[in-house]
């Protein structure tokens, strides 16, 4: 009995001394097997093709198989919430976006995690900018003619999202306080969905990403009004910004990646690096040029301060839209 | 018309043609295994898109959903394990041909009803598209709710001989429906704070649950543990005669309502195979056969599917607005490429638009040429006796299930639907309107407030659409009806104390 | 009493669970008919429910039917296998739980003796393993848990 303790004692002992040893080695060698990429939206969209894309880059630098996987659902909160409690070892990492970091916090009455605390940034990936189109019947062809409709005709502008928290639902959330305009937001499931109604004319209006709203566009059926970034986008050189336009409104729709918290800095480091190197590639370039998206470099830390800058710029927006999901 | 020959050059390049091949093959392959469906299995090939050529990259996804489709009327005729919703209506039929030894006259059914729709949906997508999109766009969100209110209750009509035991499953679905998180409000409805259901009662689920796992215990103990009654004899395989006299008409009624229903996007398909079914039911001179293996079962919601899942493409393609989760996957696979789908599409690219076009019909001919030959194979694997083979069905449900999410939470969902399911059928309830119904009302109920929400809450916007109010007129004949029959009502030939071991019902 | 025992149940348990989704639709805001709250359409279709089931029940008291024969041997294996499988799917891994998952639903047919249940269970599990790790390359550990020195 005593002899079975002993050797339990010393095997006890062996293992803690070789637990910091083996995971200094462990982080020297990193990564030894396949790493998990959780993409916290369904498969085909933006997020999904940017990580996939990082994803494969990875696998090839890394020469160990990076993993994507698919896990949506609340806005991206469940995988989110499984990224947090997952292992901090950097064999789970996760693709993360503007609504999961910066509008999640302030839209979710509860959150089963804390988006600074529990996940680490690793690095930005890319960002892209939205556009505001009007159906082709309504009145106005810039924004101080929009506003001005609005004002004379209270309550009778609607506004198409994808879904409450989504990104064309806080860009119409923006407008209406920044321009003190009344439009009534009526949230579809999908963005196909909402430009349906938008084209058919039964609603008024939409923000949206540019390559899916360009062909409408130029054959007219939509007028576009205005881009949400700091330039005009590539793909429509004729639309003014919305400060060009005159309101004081700038934002973009981010994508980027991040660990557990707790990962080891080496790991992050690595990681971010061997990101960049992909998101510089040739490759990366011909991925996002079409889709309007810029490649975004960032260090870990430069990352993490944007996070808290947009955090803390959404939540006034939401709070004061009324939005709220319990 | 010189656009089309062009298209053929453009699409039946070598390349593209093999690519279409791997792709229907790949599809049938996975669309066969329970719980991965179209979505899947295209999501799971996007990738490989990126390295292709646009062309090739969209006639290799056709084919995939094509395979796939076809693959989920394979389990439904099969096992009863519907691929979807439109395939849950193949089941009602076709699973009792194959209980008769006639699974192969099931298949070669599907096979030339799905080819023939298809055919002739595409013919539609080349001749009418501005005739299809106006219809598309005319349907906004009253002209959605009264057509599914006519859905649902074409829904409760479809099987069992009591139209109350449909609605009441109707009920249940909608209400299943309900769970998750609400769109409009964001609210959390019936998830009882667990994670697992914030957005709601997975399709994959319902459907292995009430047919998958409700036909499995109901048939483990069939006697002899086989399948099938007899030997598979040639004349089993290919339809006779009268049978093929019997599935011409419903075939192109079935295609002409698939054409209606396909660019009604998210529904059309589904919507389109179960009111073609009701449809035949309705018009056939001896409505009891239905549910027992009537070929006209099969052939008309087969060929409305297909024909539906052809016009789906017309808003993909020629609005830029997908019908469903599986269209925007594709769309992603082309805006990947710098296409945007969209009113522009056709004008700017139409070496594309008219080589899918070619395409598609390709792959339905690829589809009916490696799919008539493989019905044999299909028709062998009944022959293993039913005790060998349930716990290999078991398996395969369990799995592709569990590999969809990775949720632990998705198998006791499919438990608690399978003992739920068996029991409303040992008292005599069909599923199909259930899982119908829960497809249904979530969207039934979005635009319901939706139209609301636009039209300032008044509900006289559902009546003064001139498609809506026809739409429910024709909902309130069907109700009449059901009174009037519900009234007429004969003592019940519902079997008796064996009733368990029957499945046609 | 005459009844048709089917529709008398069949009728209870539309109410019951029509009776439970009704219950928990006044917790949420019912709204107006401009705004619907996501209490509004729980609430009326699941008094709908109530009533369906109300009819089921009397419309099963005009005609005489007997009760089913519930098939107890499947069902409970078949629920066996899959609880199995999922309690262990985690835990041991992929392959682990599909033979506890085969081997206990196969002896829901009396027929499949201990050979049969052995052999299904092998035969499954390695189909299993060739079509979803090395085919679909399904992201599930083969091998898990206390298992996974493997």
């Amino acid at each position: 009995m005593t002899k079975v303790k002993a050797a339990l004692a010393a095997t006890l002992a062996l293992a803690a001394f070789c637990t910091p040893l083996t995971m200094a080695q462990a982080q020297d060698s990193y990564p030894t097997k396949p790493i998990r990429l959780i993409i916290p939206f369904p498969p085909g969209g933006f997020n999904d093709v940017v990580a996939r894309h990082v994803a494969n880059g990875l696998s090839e630098r890394l020469g160990q198989p990076v993993v994507a996987e698919n896990r949506a659902g609340a806005n991206g909160n469940i995988a989110g919430d499984y990224v947090a409690k997952s292992p901090p070892d950097g064999y789970v990492i996760t693709a993360v976006n503007l609504s999961i970091l910066a509008i999640n916090p302030a839209l979710y009455a509860r959150m089963n995690f804390d988006v600074l605390k529990d996940l680490a940034p690793v690095a930005g990936t890319a960002q892209v900018n939205n556009v505001l189109v009007v159906n082709k019947n309504l009145p106005v062809n810039n924004l101080a003619e929009l506003i001005a409709y609005a004002k004379q005709n209270p309550g009778k502008l609607t506004f198409a999202s994808s879904g409450n928290g989504t990104s064309p639902h806080i860009s119409g959330e923006l407008l209406k306080q920044k321009a003190g305009i009344e439009a009534v937001h009526i949230p579809y499931k999908s963005a196909g969905a909402a430009q349906t109604d938008v084209l058919a004319g039964r609603v008024s209006m939409q923000f949206g990403n540019i390559p899916n709203l360009i062909s409408a566009i130029e054959s007219g059926d939509f007028k576009p009004i205005a881009v949400t970034g700091a330039e005009r986008s590539k793909l429509l050189p004729n639309v003014p910004t919305f400060k060009e336009a005159g309101l004081d409104m700038t934002m973009s729709v981010w994508f980027g990646i991040s660990a557990p918290a707790g990962t080891p800095k080496p790991i992050i480091d690595k990681l971010n690096r061997e990101i960049n190197a992909v998101l510089e590639s040739k490759a990366t370039a011909n991925l996002l040029d079409p889709l309007d998206a810029t490649a975004w470099i960032t260090t870990p830390e430069e990352f993490g301060a944007f996070i808290v800058d947009q955090k803390n710029l959404w939540q006034p927006v939401i709070k004061a839209s009324g939005a709220t999901i319990d | 018309m010189d656009l089309i020959l062009q298209g053929f050059i453009h699409a039946a390049t070598l390349e593209n043609l093999s690519y279409c091949l791997l792709g229907v093959t790949l599809g049938t392959f996975v669309g066969v295994l329970p719980g991965i469906g179209p979505l899947a299995s295209i999501s799971m090939l996007l990738p490989v898109t990126f390295y292709l050529d646009p062309t090739t990259a969209l006639i290799m996804l056709a084919g995939v959903y094509y395979g796939a489709e076809y693959g989920g009327s394979i389990t439904s005729i099969l096992i009863n394990l519907p691929g979807g919703t439109a395939s849950a209506v193949t089941c009602l039929d076709g699973y009792p041909l194959a209980r008769q030894g006639k699974a192969g006259v099931a298949l070669f059914v599907t096979t030339i009803a799905s080819f023939v729709g298809g055919s002739i949906g595409i013919i539609i997508l080349t001749l009418l598209t501005p005739l299809v999109l106006a219809v598309g766009l005319a349907f906004g969100p009253a002209e959605y709710v009264s057509v599914m209110v006519l859905g649902l209750l074409a829904a409760a009509s479809i099987s069992s001989d009591s139209p109350l035991k449909g609605i009441g499953m109707v009920v249940m679905g909608l209400l299943l429906g309900f769970v998750g998180t609400d769109i409009n409000s964001g609210v959390m409805r019936y998830t009882l704070n667990l994670s697992d259901l914030f957005d709601g009662v997975s399709i994959v689920t319902l459907a292995m649950g009430v047919f998958g796992v409700t036909e499995i215990i109901d048939s483990v103990l069939t006697p002899k543990g086989q399948m099938i009654a007899g030997k598979i004899r040639l004349s089993s395989m290919i339809p006779n005669r009268n049978e093929v006299r019997r599935s011409v008409f419903p075939t192109l009624r079935g295609t002409m309502i698939g054409c209606l229903a396909g660019p009604l996007p998210g529904v059309g398909p589904a919507l389109a195979s179960f009111v073609s079914y009701a449809l035949e039911k309705r018009v056939a001179r001896d409505p009891s056969r239905f549910g027992k293996g009537a070929v006209e079962g099969i052939a008309s919601p087969e060929a409305a599917n297909n024909a539906a899942v052809q016009t789906a493409f017309i808003p993909t393609l020629a609005l830029g607005v997908p019908g469903s989760a599986t269209m925007a996957v594709m769309m992603g696979a082309l805006m990947i490429h710098g296409i945007a789908p969209g009113p522009n599409f056709i004008v700017k690219h139409p070496d594309i638009f008219w080589g899918l076009v070619a395409s598609f019909w390709i792959g339905n001919v690829m589809l009916l040429v490696l799919n008539i030959p493989m019905i044999g194979v299909w028709v062998r694997l009944l022959q293993i006796p039913y005790r060998f083979l349930y716990p290999m069905i078991v398996m395969f449900m369990a799995i592709g299930a569990y590999s969809m999410n990775l949720s632990v939470f998705d198998i006791w969902l499919i438990l608690a639907f399978g003992l739920f399911g068996y029991g409303m059928r040992l008292l005599g309830f069909p599923p199909a309107p259930l899982l119908i119904a829960f497809i249904l009302g979530p969207m039934m109920e979005e635009n319901f407030r939706r139209a609301l929400l636009l039209g300032g809450g008044d509900f006289s916007i559902f009546i003064l659409s001139p498609i809506s109010g026809c739409l429910l007129a024709l909902a309130l004949a069907l109700v009449v009806w059901f009174v009037l029959n519900g009234l007429r009502r004969r003592p019940p030939q519902e079997p008796d104390g064996e009733g368990a071991l029957s499945s046609a019902e | 009493m005459r009844m048709n025992v089917r529709d008398t149940v069949g009728g209870s348990v539309v109410i019951l669970v029509s009776a439970f989704f009704l219950w928990f639709s006044f917790g949420y805001e019912i709204g107006t008919s401009r705004r619907m709250g996501p209490g509004y359409f729980p609430l009326v279709v699941s008094s709908l429910g109530v009533l369906i089931g109300i009819a089921l029940i009397a419309s099963g008291l005009r005609f005489e039917a007997p009760l089913p024969r519930v098939a107890w041997r499947p069902a409970l294996t078949v629920s066996a296998g899959l609880i199995a499988f999922g309690l262990t799917v985690t835990s041991l891994g992929l392959l682990p739980a599909t033979v506890l998952l085969i081997a206990i639903s196969a002896v829901g047919n009396p027929e499949n003796r201990l050979g049969a249940v052995l052999g299904l269970a092998v035969a499954g599990t390695v189909l299993a393993w060739l079509i979803f790790i090395v085919g679909l390359s399904v992201p599930v550990p083969s091998f898990a848990g206390v298992l996974s020195w493997i």
